[in-house]
């Protein structure tokens, strides 16, 4: 049972921690939880000490450990200030616009709230809500009993409904994790047994037979394999972005480039937001920051939890893949049962690419997402199960970070320390399966603050439904000539790969989501994705978004401030040059 | 529009190769409409604003939009109808020809006709099909995109570039942005030698004493909004990185020049057979690829090193392409027979990789050498390709042979293999090319 | 001026490395004027036409100029252009900065000279396309 310490002396935790991770830390207890100080020689070494301290009965492991050439990280500086917040109230205060906290923020949409999310980024869903594969996991994997296996089966029966109303793609082909030698298929009946203890949405053992006939390209050394039908997926910025936009439409506030920067407390609770731009009150304050959602509770006072960094990298396979293959395929290892993520493997998209993948590596980074070529090289393992598939197909790759407690479950409570404080974090796999639940748990402890001191109510004509974008490429034809002939921009095609029209792309920079970035209308329409990867609609683009912001080519940016695309105008660039010389 | 019309040829794009071909359509007395998916036609010549250009076809030195100007010229001047900015969504072969579904800005569209002609050009690979790693700021483009901006648009990419690849267009941006004020760090190469032109080396590179460096590559890009350096390495004999051998650059742009893939997606949704070689499709010297009534032509077959050899190959493409069509037409398809190009020794390919013996039209043969070959390499083209044991001899079998002084892969080579030696081909056609002192 | 230039020769595919030896001119016999022809000597050029190229690279090499200019009135943002005959390759990034401040002005054929004898040199810069009048601007959805 969790907050009954197992080990009351610190001296037999430190011997536990010298034996799994050869670092003997200065330890010490604070409010609960067990904090880790003194010097480590690598980051590996950092984090097996969290790990050999989490899990025995403390709160949250606070990891203190100095890692020589690894320097503590702070939030980006904000590039925009201004006073759009100043003086302002909101009954609810959220940061981070991930996919938690923006399925948090439709949860909370439906009450006659005032709410706001704050994103420090330029759009919602640019770190670890993108980042990832966009599979709904069936829950199997998860440790019985934790957060992560409750909210995992919870969430993936809520992803269904959320999808059609928000017009979204939602695909359930289920996850066929195959036995690559006899050995492994004696792992079965464990994960048949995690599966019921978790009550996953059905599991199936499937015969070599019976897996060659689901699967025709299938690799021929397989000995069977474990189907779980209730795996599914989505794309994961769509996902957000949609529940985002919902939340905006039904009276949410959206503060993009909005930093937390730290908060007036008062009589234990937090009385004021300070942010880049201006200082706030709010009723309630989640903590859906992500990756920083240690820092940001350190900030409030609250730092009972450190976060590590998992980074995973994927492989995106060429449109035309997924056909190949009929399940999301996967591999067990023998540890994936006791294993920190899942085994990993083949994910057919709705948008019917492949992804492989994802690794995971314990790496300092909160943000960074630089990919490296033994990761690649790893992930080549996996292309192996389906024989349909080559290096030659991968069209790009990524890396995201997951946020990691050391307990490696999630953090959804309410904190002890702050009243109005609720945190919701270390959301990593199977974070965004679980989305909808957490908000769901999420909303009913915001509501409980808000409670405190006026009464809740259901706000009339709530609206849940929307359509996204269209997406003419997919529309039957007399819509798709429907929407043409009311709007031209529809018929001018301006992404090649992809068939994404000016009209869509005007459509993402008109939503309700003040998005102005060339990798914000990539997100929502798909434009640059393709084979090209934007060599020849960026132009294009840029000059759309110039357009419809009434903006210059040179300030449009790709990701947000800092990152204009052409900072110059051709003759500025030779004014303010040095000049070059002529010839050797 | 008139709905109901069929063409006898459609032709997929309006840069060099798609004029040409459409022109030559016209000429053999085909109705011919071309379809453009941007506002004007050209092609990516619009953006190729340096000269060099029609040396072979019209022995003038021209730049890129002059010479799209006299095709279009040519293309305006006989009538031919352009559809602009219009995408080709789908395509379907018939009996008796194709069905296009076509989009823009008045709406869905359907077109049909006989022939189609290929002529989409090709596209650029980018940093992610090379791997190069690292964080993935604002400021990584291909040297084409780079030159839209620059040219097209007037926009610079930033204030120091490197530039990753010494293929024509990355030299010729090396040029480009010196003289509008960017400072180009370097132009790196991960192969031990140019990929360019020696003119475009010498007076793209060495004229503004930029860095050039060989068995080098971009290993990693810094920075979070914008690249703020990247890093080098030396690369070993098969191209990999060699640890210990990084260094870094400061620079606020990388610029790519790593390679150029024929876009053949219509050709693929038509089941028309790639060659792995040229990454386009197998075609005869009609320009027929291997689904009759599909043509393509230009960049869309293989890359070319020069455009009027993009517009010959196009010329041939709508000839042949009206010729169908006129045998469509009365329903008496024009019969082929057609026999494999086998190639031998160091060549990286040879197009086209079929000769259709029934056919009157001489083979135009464009190939490229897999090496460099400095002292000089024979060919010999025929039913066995035989050399003589020493010297210039010659054998009676062999339709063709050639002597080359040297073989560059960056530089094409082309011979014409006349009808009448071919026609009584009746196996594989062998293209050998032997090296000068070896074995 | 270094007396002997080493430099790949471009006429061809060939590449021939030239060596290039520029000597003091000798007085001619007849005429008594400095001989320039024999004071430059190309050696390592397999042909004719790289003893031309060599000898006018490495004594004066001439480079066309091509670039852009801002336009006005036009449908584009950008005219291309190129000059009329080859330049002092030392004076490009001159000739540059002397075109930033042109505008081409809408209407323009290819050919036209959008600005006559660049920098004194004799050499004007040529419209290398044609440029149209901006129509109406175009209609945008929504």
């Amino acid at each position: 049972m969790k907050h009954q310490p197992r080990a009351t002396n610190l001296d037999s935790l430190r011997a536990r921690i010298f034996r799994r991770s050869g670092l003997a830390p200065e330890l010490a207890l604070r409010s609960g939880s067990i904090v880790l100080a003194g010097r480590a020689a690598s980051w590996d070494q950092k984090v097996a000490a969290g790990w050999a301290a989490a899990a025995q009965g403390y709160r949250g492991v606070v990891n203190r450990l100095s890692v020589d050439g690894i320097a503590e990280e702070r939030l980006p500086p904000s590039t925009v200030h201004d006073r759009s917040l100043a003086g302002r109230f909101f009954d609810v205060a959220i940061i981070g616009g991930g996919v938690v906290g923006c399925a948090l923020a439709r949860e909370l949409s439906k009450h006659q709230l005032s709410v706001v999310i704050l994103e420090k980024d330029y759009d919602v869903a640019v770190h670890t809500s993108s980042r990832n594969d966009g599979m709904i996991h069936d829950g199997f994997a998860a440790k019985p009993g934790t957060k992560k296996a409750h909210y995992n089966v919870r969430g993936n029966r809520l992803w269904e409904p959320i999808c059609r109303d928000l017009g979204l793609d939602f695909h359930r082909p289920g996850s066929l994790i195959v036995f690559r030698s006899a050995f492994s298929r004696l792992v079965y009946p464990i994960m048949a047994a995690r599966a019921r203890d978790n009550q996953v949405d059905g599991w199936e053992y499937w015969s070599p037979a019976r897996v060659r006939a689901e699967e025709p390209n299938i690799c021929s050394d397989q000995h069977g394999g474990f189907f779980l039908p209730s795996a599914a997926v989505l794309s994961p910025y769509k996902a957000t972005v949609a529940l985002a936009e919902n939340a905006v439409r039904n009276g949410v506030e959206l503060a993009l480039n909005c930093c937390v920067e730290g908060f007036g407390l008062e009589a234990g609770h937090i009385a004021t937001l300070r942010t880049n731009r201006g200082e706030f009150r709010a009723g309630a304050v989640v903590n859906a920051a992500g990756n920083w959602a240690d820092v940001v509770a350190e900030l409030a006072g609250d730092g009972f939890f450190s976060l590590h960094q998992r980074r995973g990298s994927e492989l995106i396979l060429d449109s035309n893949t997924a056909a190949t293959q009929r399940h999301i395929l996967g591999m067990p290892s023998l540890l994936q049962v006791k294993s920190k993520t899942k085994g990993g493997g083949l994910v057919t998209t709705v948008e019917g690419n492949i992804l492989v993948g994802p690794t995971a590596r314990e790496s300092p980074g909160r943000e960074d997402y630089a990919t490296s070529a033994d990761e690649i090289h790893e992930l080549e393992k996996h292309l192996r199960i389906n024989r349909r598939l080559s290096l030659s197909q991968v069209i790009t790759y990524f890396s995201g970070v997951r946020p990691c407690s050391y307990d490696e479950d999630f953090i959804v409570e309410r904190s002890v320390a702050v009243a109005n404080l609720i945190h919701a974090a270390g959301i990593q796999s199977p974070g965004l399966a679980s989305a909808p639940a957490i908000a769901e748990d999420l909303a009913a402890m915001a509501l409980a603050v808000v409670a405190g001191y006026k009464e809740v109510i259901p706000k009339a004509g709530w609206e849940g439904r929307q359509r996204g974008i269209p997406e003419l490429k997919r529309l039957p034809r007399p819509e798709r000539a429907a929407l043409i002939a009311a709007h031209p921009a529809y018929g001018r095609i301006v992404c090649r790969c992809e068939e994404v029209s000016e009209g869509e792309i005007r459509d993402a920079l008109r939503g309700p989501l003040p998005v102005d970035s060339v990798d914000a209308v990539k997100r929502r329409t798909r434009a640059g994705m393709g084979r090209c990867h934007g060599g020849f609609c960026t132009p294009r683009v840029m000059q759309i978004i110039a357009d419809e912001k009434q903006v210059a080519m040179t300030a449009v940016t790709r990701k947000g401030p800092g990152s204009e695309l052409c900072p110059l105008a051709s003759k500025a660039g030779r004014d303010t040059l040095p000049r070059q010389g002529g010839r050797p | 529009m008139k709905r109901e019309t069929i063409y006898d040829v459609i032709v997929l794009g309006a840069g060099p190769a798609g004029l040409a071909a459409a022109v030559a359509a016209t000429d053999s007395g085909s109705s011919v409409l071309v379809v453009e998916r941007e506002e004007r036609p050209g092609g990516i010549l619009k953006q190729c604003i340096h000269d060099g250009f029609g040396l072979v076809r019209y022995k003038e030195k021209l730049t890129g939009p002059e010479y799209a100007r006299r095709d279009i010229a040519a293309a305006e001047s006989r009538g031919l109808y352009l559809l602009a900015e219009t995408f080709v969504s789908r395509v379907e072969k018939g009996q008796d020809g194709f069905a296009l579904t076509c989009v823009n800005r008045d709406g869905l569209h359907d077109l049909r006709c006989r022939s189609l002609v290929l002529a989409t050009g090709c596209r650029e690979r980018t940093d992610r099909q090379v791997f190069i790693h690292g964080d993935r700021p604002a400021g990584v483009y291909t040297a084409g995109l780079a030159q839209a901006m620059v040219n097209l648009h007037g926009l610079l990419p930033g204030r120091t570039a490197a530039i990753l690849g010494s293929g024509d267009i990355g030299l010729i941006m090396a040029r480009r942005l010196t003289l509008e004020g960017v400072a180009v760090a370097g132009v790196f190469e991960v192969k031990a030698e140019v990929s360019g032109l020696t003119r475009n080396v010498q007076q793209c590179v060495r004229d503004f004493g930029i860095p050039l460096g060989l068995s080098t590559t971009v290993s990693r890009v810094f920075g979070r909004q914008r690249v703020e350096a990247v890093e080098l390495s030396r690369v070993d004999e098969r191209l990999r990185p060699l640890p210990g051998s990084a260094s870094l650059v400061d620079c606020d742009c990388l610029i790519l020049s790593v390679g150029l893939i024929p876009e053949n997606e219509i050709a693929v949704s038509l089941g028309v057979p790639l060659d792995p070689a040229t990454r386009g499709p197998q075609v005869d010297q009609n320009m027929h690829s291997l689904i009759d009534g599909v043509f393509a032509c230009g960049n869309a077959v293989h890359v070319n090193d020069l455009v009027d050899y993009v517009s010959e190959s196009a010329e041939t493409a709508g000839r042949a392409a009206a010729a169908w069509a006129r045998g469509l037409a009365v329903g008496q398809p024009t019969p082929r027979r057609l026999q494999p190009v086998k190639t031998q020794g160091p060549l990286l390919y040879a197009v086209p990789q079929f000769v259709d013996t029934a056919s009157p039209v001489d083979t135009i043969c464009y190939f490229r050498s897999n090496r460099t070959l400095a002292s000089g390499a024979r060919l010999a083209v025929g039913p066995a390709a035989k050399f003589a044991a020493t010297g210039p001899a010659t054998t009676a079998e062999n339709f063709v042979e050639r002597k080359f002084e040297v073989l560059r892969p960056p530089e094409m080579e082309r011979f014409v293999l006349p009808a009448a030696r071919s026609a009584g081909l009746t196996g594989a056609l062998q293209l050998a090319l032997k090296p000068e002192g070896e074995a | 001026m270094s007396p002997v230039k080493q430099f790949t020769c471009i006429v061809c595919p060939r590449g021939c490395l030239l060596t290039v030896e520029i000597t003091e001119p000798a007085a001619d016999a007849v005429s008594g004027a400095p001989n320039y022809l024999d004071a430059v000597r190309v050696v390592g050029a397999a042909c004719g036409r790289g003893v031309v190229y060599g000898r006018q690279e490495a004594t004066a090499p001439l480079r066309s100029l091509t670039t852009t200019l801002r336009t006005s009135g036009a449908d584009r943002p950008r005219l291309p252009v190129r000059s009329s005959a080859d330049l002092p390759l030392e004076r490009l990034l001159d000739a540059c900065i002397a075109l930033d401040t042109v505008v081409a002005q809408a209407p323009l054929r290819c050919g036209d000279v959008v600005m006559a004898d660049l920098l004194g040199l004799g050499i004007d810069m040529l419209a290398s396309d044609d440029l149209a009048v901006c129509p109406a601007n175009g209609a945008s959805h929504g």
